[in-house]
Formats: C-alpha cells, structure tokens, sequence
C-alpha cells in the first residue's frame, strides 16, 4: 500500500513538473494578449456552460466552462466573433484586441427556434475534437424535451433513445448499456451513488426532474476520475441555486405532482433548490377494479441544495436526496419459506453530499467532496392465517471521500489527479417475525468494505490534429470482519469455518486502471478517435430473475466472490457536414472476467453464504454504432442504428457451473440490432411535435429440451439458456407540446404537455412462460404441444397523458 | 349495433380509461397465449426415482423422450433392470414393472438412518446410478385443519372473465426438530364422494361408451327440441369418490423456523364444487438438502414463471449420473424420504348456497339425466360404473367410514 502511496505521490509531482516546464514553453513564444469572455443567460443571470465560440479570423474557437467563461490568448489585432448556443440567439461582435480584456455576453432565449434534439453535442465540433468517446452530455433544455409515458420528462427512458444504450424491457430497474448488466452502470445524484434508480419497479426514474441541471454519460473511456462500475458511468449533477429572486417550478399530472423552489436565503451568500414529487393515486385503484383494493404504489423524491459562497474563491454545497416507495401487487412470488397471504415492498433512498470547490487561481481548483448514504428496502409479509407482519429488511450504508486537483495549464493542456476512498457497509438481511412466535428472527452478518481509489487524468493536444486523454486510476479494495468465511474441500463441501474479528482484513483486491482516448483530426470536421479503459467493479446486484426486484440483493467481494473487470477498447469515425449534420461510426469490443451468473436453484434470500449458488463466468461484448443527428433547424432529431452482441461462457467442470457446454451464449442483454429515431417539428411559435420510434432486437429467453410427467405435472426440462429470442420490441411515441404565454416576459409561464406513449399499442412481451395446458383451452394455439405458453407484456396499450407545468420566476 | 358498442368500447377502454391509469394496468399485467415454442431433444432419459418410509410409496418411473410423426412424445421404458440398493446392509431390492412404471412389493418400505442408492439398466446395456441418500428423521403431523375462504384459487372462465373460486385451504401443523436442518414436501389426496360417474356430450351412454346419437331426418326437429345443448349425466352404480391432488408443488424448509411449531402451514387448498364431505389424507415428507434444492428448482421452471420476478430457467439437475460417461446429463432424480400421514374428514352441508357460483365457474353442469319419451335408443340408461382410475376409485378411503354419516 505504502508503494503505492509513494508511486501517486510521484505521479502528482511529475505533473507538476511538466506544468512548470509546459507553461515556460509557452511563455518563450511570441507575445499576445487574453481575452475572456463571459457568458450568462440574459434572463436568469446564470452563467451558460458549453456556449460554442467561433473566431472568424482565425477559424477556430471553443467553448464556455461551467463558469461561463472562455478564454484565449491572441496576437493583437481586429477579430470577428461569433456566441452561438443552441436555443438562443447567435451574438456577433467586433473587437479590436491591443490588451488583456474581460468581455461579458447576454444571450437572448430564443424558444421559436429552441431545438428538440435530445441529445447535442456539447459544441458545434466539440464531438470531433474531443478524444472522449462514447460521451452523451444533456443539460437540462435537452432534458425536458424527452417525451415520456407521463408526461414529465425521465432520465433513464431519455437515455435508452442512445445509441448503446438499451432499456431492459418496458419494466426494468435500470438501463444496460453495450450488453452490459443493469448493476454494471454507476449512477451517482450530485456526486453520491444511486443503488435503485426507478420507481414503481422501472416506471420511471427517482431523480426529481425540476432539479437536474445536467446528465453526463459516459460508456467508452470513462474518466478516471470514476470508477466501480465496468459498463457506463451516468453522472447527474443537481443545479447550483444561482438566483437572486424566488422561483416556482411545477406540474400536475394524474400519477404524480412536483413543485421546485430556489430561491436566495442571503443574497449571494446562501442560495437553496428544494424540490418533489410525489405519486399517492393509488387510491383510486378501486374505483375501477375490486381487484385492485390491495394494489398500492406510491412513492416520493425530494431534493434540497444549498450553496454557499463564502468568498469568491470557495463554493461549497450541500444536497440532500430522500427518495421513498412503497408497494403491494400481486405481479411478484412470494419467498419460500415464509408462509405470507401478501407481500408489500418499502424501499429508500437517503444521501447527502457536502461538496467544497476552492478556485486557487482562474485555471486550477481543488474540490472537496463528502458523501454519506443508505439505500433501505423492506419486504413485509402478511403471515398467513395470523394477524401479524413478519419484516425482512436489508441496508447498504455508503460512504465517500474525494479530493481533486484540476488545472487548465494551457488551451492544449489541462490535468486532474484526486484521491477517493469509499467505504460500503452492507447488511444482506434480517427477518424480524414481529408479534407471532412461527419465524425465528435472523440477522445476516454485516459485510464491510473499502475501496481506496487514486487517479490522474491528462487532456493535451500535441499538434494541431491530434488531441489526446491518458488517464490512470490504481483502486485497491479491502473487506474487512467481522466475517465468517466458509472453508471447502475439493469436492466443494463445507469443511469448517474461519472467522475475523472486526476490522481484520480478509481479502483485498487491487488492479491498475488506464483510461486511454486519442483523437485524430483529418480534417476541420472529420476526426477518427480511438478509446481504452479498464475497470474493476467491486460491487453487485445477486438475482436470478428476469429483473432485479429493488429488494434484490447486493454483494461485495470476498474470498470466493472476485471482482468483476474488463477491457474495452473502441474505435469512431466523426464527421460533422456544414455543421448541420453530425455522422459518426463507434465500434467497440469489451472483454470481461468474472461476470456473475447463478447456479439451478439459486435462492439469495437471506443466505449467508451466496458463494454457493453463484458462479463467475467470462464475457465479451462488441458491436457498431451508427449515428446520424440534425441538431438545428424547425425540423430535426436524429437516428442512430447499432449492431451488437453480449455473449457469456461458463468455464465450470462440474454440471451445476456448466453453461450451454462452455461454449458462447447469448447474454440477458444482447440486442443484435437496434434502432433509435426521433424528429421533431416546430412548425410555429407555440407548438412543438415530436416523434420517437425505437425498434429492437428481442430479448433471448430459454425455450424448453424437452417435457416430462412428473406426478401428472408436466414440467419443461431446459438443457440450454437463452437459446431462443423473444419477438421484436417496437414502439412509437409522439408528443405535443403548446406553450401559450402570451408575452415572452410573463413571470408566470405554462405549458400543456400531451403525450401518447406506445402511439399504435405495441405489445411488446418482457417475458414468455410455460404453463400446464388447461383442457383445450386455446386449443388452437396450444395445439398438441404437451404445454401452454403465455407472453406476459407490461405495457400493452397506448398510453395518453396530460401535464400542466408551470414556472413562476 | 353491436359490433359498434364493442368498437366503442374498446376505443373508451384502450384510449381514453387505460391511457389514464398507466399505473393501473401495469400491475394487472397482460397474459396472451401463444404457440409454445420448443427445441425438443430427442432420446432424453428421464429418471424419477421416490422411496419412502411407507408401503406403498416407493416408486420409480423411467422415460425417454422421442420425436413421433412430429409431434413430441415420451413413452415409459420397458425391460428396464431396477434396483433399490441399500448401502448399509448391502441389500438389494428389485423392482418389477407394471404399466411402465417399476414398483418394489407392496410390503416394501425403508427406516430413517439408512443409506439407499437407485440402480437403473436399460434394456439398451446403458446403466444409470443415483448418488447414496440417507432417509431422515421423521417428523410427524400434528393436524390437519381446513379452513373456509371466500377465495382459494381463481379461473379464466370461457368468456375470458377471472372469477374468484371459494373452498378449503388445507393446512397442517407440525413440529420441527431442533437439531436438525429439516426440508419438508407436502403432497395430498383428496377424496369427494361423487354422484356423477359418466357425462356425454352429444350422446348417451350405451354398452360402456357414449353414443353418438344419429337421427334420422325426420326426427331432427325432436333432436333439436330435446338434445340441443344437452350432456346427459350418469349417476354411479356403487358408492364412487373423485380423488384430486395438490397440482402445486409444496415445499418447506425449516431455514426461519428450526425448532418450532409450526402452525397452520398451507399446503393446497379444496375448491367447493360440491357440498358432499372430502376426505384429506396428506403426506409429509421429510426430504434431503439436495432433494429440497431440486423441488425448488422444478417449481420455478413449472409454477414460479409467470410473475415479474419469475427465476429465469434452469437445466433440473438431480443425484443420476452414469457410471460409465460421468459427462452424461441424466435428467431426473432418485429421492429418499421419510413419511408420515394424516387425514381429515371435512363436512360442507353448510356452504351449499355456494356451490352453484363455483361450479359454473369451472363449467360443471347439473346433473341431467335421460327422460321418458326422449327419442333416445332403449333401455334408458341412469347409472354408469365407478372406473378405478387415478382420479377415480371405488374402493373406500381408509378412515372414510370413522367420520362419514351416509
């Protein structure tokens, strides 16, 4: 450990040094003057991140920071500029640079033009010259286009409109992105990891949506600066509370209302965003079915930040996220064992983020970040024939320190190094058998665990055409006791025992991790791009079901559970055409080790010892992604096609760890084509029309070898996993939405959004079953077939909804 | 009109109600049949294998699976040498084979404590063994109880409708020992004395089978008059029980509940489509681990698949292997348990107004005998025999008698 402490701290003083001798280079050259600009919105005063900035003379540009603010150095001399941002007015001006000089720029909102492109580019070139692959950057303007099945704009069906990136059937609790699985993606809210990210088992997202200020995804080489989880990283970054009036933000729909607040506590001291919403309609459940008088669903999120600035070099920032639900349906099994009449779920979400920027001069920071969260799901179980409630809880407790140096040393050359230590407790769970006297109370042992993170990442631009990203990040993981570790013989028998008292290690990990991006221009708009990175993932979701239930369980590694990794590697073609259209070809291929899969019979409820119907298996994922976006103009959108496999192989010896014969097998998320399209109308000032259309690849489910009698039952054998595929998923949702203000200056703005999810009622299955025919029941379908078989399909109609969402500011 | 109303209908449920409720109808779901889907293996060997502490109990039933005319079949493997071994003694029990299925005598059965292994030759020379088992302990039953509910199962009735079925649940209480990991399976016979023994359809009962009745022409406005629609039902010549058994599988392991009592653990229930008695003799097997994990395997890829959190399916991987090709996947499973039984006489006079509500659900008619002056072919026939099948017996269940009033 201490090696490597030393090797970090070499690390940092090697950029250092380059810094020093990179910056006296520069100063050696000819003489010209800076020039920063400043770039705020004219209404709010906030300032805008990524506002492209285009310098005719010389043909070249950038873009505004978080700040607002881009700067250059330039030779003296008379240049032309040009402010262009999507969704405002483009500004020109003329400036006559003889001396160092602080610009400040307005722009004007301009909502006739306002495109609906979900997804841009951060700038106008930006997806050409960056050397970041794989990147998926939407603020908020692109956030609220999204259509969405309620009317309010959702994060993770946003992003499964992504080239990439693919829902796991219309209920699912979470994304998979390139084949990965859904615990393979690391959320994080305002810098704290997010364990269940969806309501209403995969409805839609917990995050509140009038908070977000910006969603970064990345899935090819990931910054170094995160880490922990192999396929994608989905970043979500809260707005910081600029204001210096009060502001509402809202909106009323049939399944769920929310109002926003920011507002200044002291002026520009302490600023606060608060915002909800919350879901209670399952009231009136009954009213249109007896059946459903034990059905509940509801559930709430809410948001607070404040923002202190105590200086005008700090910044610091407190978020607190909560987010709560509950529910009973009778879609779900109940557990074996315990003898339950119904079954309810409860689970929660509770992170606070204490967030410290330090700006030691205008290009370098120091930033600071605590984090401190649980994520708490509750089974209740009605015991059957008794008045009582057995409970079965479990908790993750997760903690986190960061710290990070960054520094923009030049135009071409900018650098990161930080230090991030993680701390997981998790408690698998506990049954309480409330006041009846027919469970024993059990209490799983807590598992411990730290994941000590140092990293570094380097952004520079060798020569004009070729801009490059190396990054490093060195992880070590350590699960610490107390522990009882299971010894087995050769034959897999349990042999005896070894127990660790509290804080004693008892197994640690560790594994470099380079993240490589290159970026190659061939010319002004065409760039070819080339991506490596390796992950360690020391953390995942255990479940053998078709999706994970949000009470699923978690599982760091151990002595017998290694850590997952991979290797990915990727290659693109970047071409932008009159900056009107944006083409790009992204191949990638990830190799992966140690992939969780279970053994027949596998049952994670409450077991002690999960090793034993686990098995770790190899994966390779590849695929081809093709995009093609128009992101101005009154008619847009884009469309992007991928072509893909996920594939997973099992190395076992023994029949309980063998998979289709060792050989390749279609993983749960392999989606050979895909295809993702959106186009947009803004025909006049107050309407907007969109259309979305996805079609996929099914997903591959297991077909049955055979069927045998057994007392009378006839039960399918499967010799094979997933060696079939469910029908194509297809769908198509159109949008409307008429924004009436009658002056672009009303203080209190509304709009009426109408969305028609799944426009021509798509029955798409999540899942396709066997069941015992009954009589002829069917006849024709089931034919002689010695069993019936039913496609379960979730959203099968089309689904209208109204919203009103307002803005008072 | 109609069809005008139904398209409105429709238009009113998909467009305008569902829209609204998206909630709603995601936690109703939506099931459509489709054609089962397959990739049949052909020459699978199927091997299940049961032996009790009972007489009467042990059993093993060995099949193959083939591909006949297209269509999937397994048949019963005849000539097959099958043996119970029991490892402490050594002792070998041969089997004999009646119907397929290969039975020790009837005087057969094993103790707790002791080691059995199955030992199978098909006629083919291929030999099949089962990893040793030692019986368990048995645990006894303490009782078995029914309770009435207003709803104990549902059916899809023709007209697509899901109708809440009322009846029994069965349940039994039991003590689990403390000093012992225990894994349990429940099965159970329920007995209902029958007043129905044959029903045809389009036809009487006529020498032992059900004729399909031919009319001349001039006769088909009488036809249509008397038979339209019409199952003539046939009461049973001697006293005759319907047999039924639990369809689920019922496991139970001790993993919450080591050393208690436990009380009131439901194990299938009775729907009420009769309001004579049943009779309930329900068995408690005292299972392996091993056996416990392949139960519960076979109930997720047979019973657990429709929900959201169906477990995704699994190969059924028992205790046979084949001495000869350790690689061989052998299909089935040799398993040793320890029984103990139990009955219950339930009497249901009471929940007659009931009855017609259930039945109608699962289709049954009343019962509807042929009538003089029917132009039905002579002699009227009223009664049919009591065949002895699986689901039918004429023979009284033992104990029946102790409780019955008839």
């Amino acid at each position: 450990m201490r090696y490597y402490i030393v090797k970090f701290y070499f690390l940092i003083f090697y950029t250092f040094v380059f810094n020093l001798s990179y910056s006296q280079e520069n100063s050696n050259s000819q003489k010209s003057f800076k020039l920063q600009i400043n770039v705020t919105n004219s209404e709010d005063k906030l300032p805008l991140r990524d506002v492209t900035i285009i310098i005719d003379e010389i043909n070249s540009g950038g873009i505004t920071d978080k700040n607002g603010l881009f700067s250059i150095k330039l030779k003296e001399g008379i240049y032309n500029f040009r402010v262009t941002f999507l969704g405002f007015s483009e500004q020109r001006f003329t400036i006559n640079l003889n001396k160092d000089n602080l610009l400040k720029i307005e722009l004007n909102e301009s909502k006739e033009q306002l495109s609906e492109v979900i997804v841009n580019a951060i700038n106008l070139n930006d997806n050409v010259e960056s050397p970041q692959m794989g990147v998926f950057k939407l603020s908020t303007r692109d956030l609220v286009k999204i259509p969405s099945g309620l009317g309010e704009f959702d994060v993770l069906r946003g992003m499964t409109l992504l080239a990439g990136v693919n829902n796991a059937g219309d209920v699912s609790n979470g994304i998979s992105v390139r084949g990965g699985s859904l615990d393979q993606n690391l959320m994080i809210y305002d810098y704290a990891p997010v364990f269940n990210p969806t309501h209403l088992f995969g409805l839609f997202s917990v995050f509140t949506p009038d908070v977000i200020s910006g969603v970064d995804m990345y899935q090819a080489n990931i910054p170094s600066r995160y880490g922990g989880r192999m396929a994608s990283v989905l970043d979500i970054k809260v707005k910081n509370p600029y204001t210096d009036r009060l502001k509402l933000e809202g909106g009323v729909g049939l399944v769920s209302s929310r109002l926003t607040v920011t507002t200044p506590i002291i002026k520009d001291k302490l600023l606060m965003i608060a915002g909800g919403r919350v879901g209670f309609t399952d009231f009136l459940f009954p009213l249109f079915s007896k059946k459903l008088k034990n059905t509940k669903a509801n559930f709430t999120d809410n948001t607070i930040k404040f923002l202190y600035l105590p200086s005008e070099k700090d910044q610091m920032s407190f978020t607190h996220f909560y987010t709560t639900d509950f529910y009973k349906l009778d879609l779900i099994t109940n557990i074996e064992n315990i003898s339950s009449s119904d079954n309810s779920y409860d689970f929660s979400t509770f992170n606070q983020t204490l967030s410290w920027i330090r700006s030691i001069s205008n290009k370098s920071f120091i930033k600071t970040i605590f984090v401190n969260g649980s994520y708490s799901p509750k089974t209740f179980f009605k015991e059957s024939e008794f008045d009582n409630i057995i409970t079965y809880k479990s908790k993750i407790n997760f903690s986190k320190i960061n710290t990070e140096y960054s520094k923009n040393v030049s135009d071409n050359f900018d650098y990161y190094v930080g230090l991030q230590v993680n701390r997981y407790k998790i408690n698998p769970g506990s049954l309480n058998p409330g006041t009846g006297n027919s469970i024993n109370p059990v209490s799983l042992n807590n598992e411990t665990s730290y994941e000590l993170s140092s990293y570094s990442n380097f952004n520079f631009s060798p020569t004009e055409k070729i801009s490059l990203s190396l990054g490093i990040r060195y992880t070590n993981f350590f699960l610490n006791g107390p522990y009882t570790k299971n010894l087995y013989d050769n034959n897999g028998l349990n042999i005896g025992v070894t127990n660790y008292n509290s804080g004693e290690k008892v197994q640690s990990y560790s594994g470099i991790e380079p993240r490589l991006g290159a970026s190659v221009k061939l010319s002004n708009n065409s760039s070819v791009k080339l991506s490596f990175a390796r992950i360690n993932q020391y953390i995942q979701n255990i479940y053998n079901t078709t999706t994970p239930l949000p009470t699923s369980r978690w599982k760091t590694s151990d002595p017998f559970i290694l850590p997952q990794s991979n290797n990915t590697y990727g290659l693109g073609i970047f071409k932008n055409i009159n900056s009107k259209l944006e083409l790009s070809a992204e191949g990638y291929y990830r190799s992966t080790k140690n992939n969780l899969t279970y053994k027949p019979g596998a049952d994670f409820f409450l077991e002690q010892y999960p090793e034993n119907d686990l098995i770790q298996i190899d994966g390779k994922a590849y695929g081809v992604e093709f995009s093609l976006r128009k992101p101005s103009g009154r008619i847009n959108g884009w469309m992007n096609y991928t072509w893909a496999k996920s594939l997973l192989k099992s190395n076992g010896t023994i029949k309980s760890e063998i998979i289709n014969g060792n050989k390749w097998y279609n993983s749960e998320f392999d989606r050979p084509h895909t295809f993702n399209g959106t186009i947009n109308f803004e025909t006049e000032k107050y309407n907007t029309w969109s259309f979305n259309f996805t079609a996929q690849s099914g997903r591959p489910y297991t077909v049955a070898n055979g069927v045998f009698d057994l007392n009378n039952k006839a039960v399918p054998i499967f010799l094979e996993r997933n060696n079939s595929r469910l029908p194509i998923y297809h769908r198509l949702d159109f949008s409307w939405k008429v924004a009436y203000n009658k002056s672009e200056y009303d203080r209190w703005r509304g709009d009426w959004t109408l969305t028609i999810y799944n426009l021509y009622g798509a029955k798409n299955p999540l899942n396709r079953y066997y069941t015992e025919k009954n009589g002829s029941q069917f006849g024709n379908l089931f034919g002689k077939s010695p069993l019936g078989s039913f496609n379960l399909s979730v959203v099968n109609s089309v689904f209208v909804s109204l919203s009103y969402n307002f803005k008072f500011q | 009109m109609y069809t005008k109303i139904v398209f409105l209908k429709n238009i009113f449920c998909k467009v305008i109600i569902l829209p609204c409720l998206l909630i709603i109808i995601l936690f109703q779901k939506c099931i459509d049949p489709v054609t089962p889907e397959f990739e049949f293996s052909e020459e699978l060997v199927f091997i299940d294998g049961f032996i009790t502490t009972k007489t009467k109990g042990s059993y093993v039933s060995v099949r193959e699976s083939k591909l006949e005319y297209g269509l999937y079949v397994t048949t019963p493997i005849s000539g097959c040498e099958v043996s119970f071994i029991n490892k402490n003694q050594n002792r070998i029990i041969s089997l004999y084979e009646i119907e397929g299925v290969y039975l020790p005598d009837n005087n057969f059965k094993i103790n707790p404590g002791e080691k059995w292994e199955l030992n199978v030759v098909l006629p083919n020379g291929e030999n099949y063994s089962s990893i040793p088992e030692i019986a368990p302990s048995i645990v006894n039953v303490n009782s078995v109880n029914a309770i009435f509910n207003e709803k104990v199962t549902s059916v899809i009735s023709l007209s697509g409708v899901e109708r809440d079925i009322s009846g029994h649940k069965i349940l039994v209480d039991f003590d689990d020992p403390i000093d012992e990991k225990n894994y349990y399976l429940h099965r159970f016979k329920v007995y209902e004395k029958t007043v129905t023994c044959k029903t045809c359809t389009d036809g009487v009962y006529r020498n032992g089978e059900c004729l399909v009745l031919d009319f001349p022409p001039y006769q088909r406005f009488q036809r249509a008059y008397y038979l339209a629609n019409r199952d003539f039902t046939y009461g049973c010549e001697v006293p005759c029980w319907d047999i039924n058994y639990n369809d689920e599988t019922k496991i139970f392991s001790d993993e919450f509940t080591n050393g208690l009592n436990v009380k009131l653990y439901e194990i299938g229930n009775v729907p009420l489509i009769s309001d004579n008695p049943f009779f309930v003799t329900v068995q408690q097997f005292n299972i392996t681990k091993s056996a416990f994990n392949y139960y519960k395997t076979l109930k997720d890829v047979s019973e657990n698949t429709s929900s959201l959190n169906a477990p995704l399916p699994t190969a059924l991987i028992g205790n046979l292997f084949n001495p000869n090709n350790i690689e061989e996947f052998v299909l089935g499973r040799f398993t040793v348990a320890s029984e103990s039984n139990s009955s219950l006489f339930q009497n249901r006079k009471d929940l007659r107004d009931k009855v017609n509500n259930n039945a109608s659900a699962y289709g049954i008619k009343k019962i509807d005998p042929e009538i003089y002056g029917m132009p039905l072919p002579e002699p009227l026939t009223y009664f049919a025999p009591c065949e002895e099948t699986r689901f039918r017996t004429a023979i009284e269940p033992q104990g029946w008698s102790n409780y019955s009033q008839d």
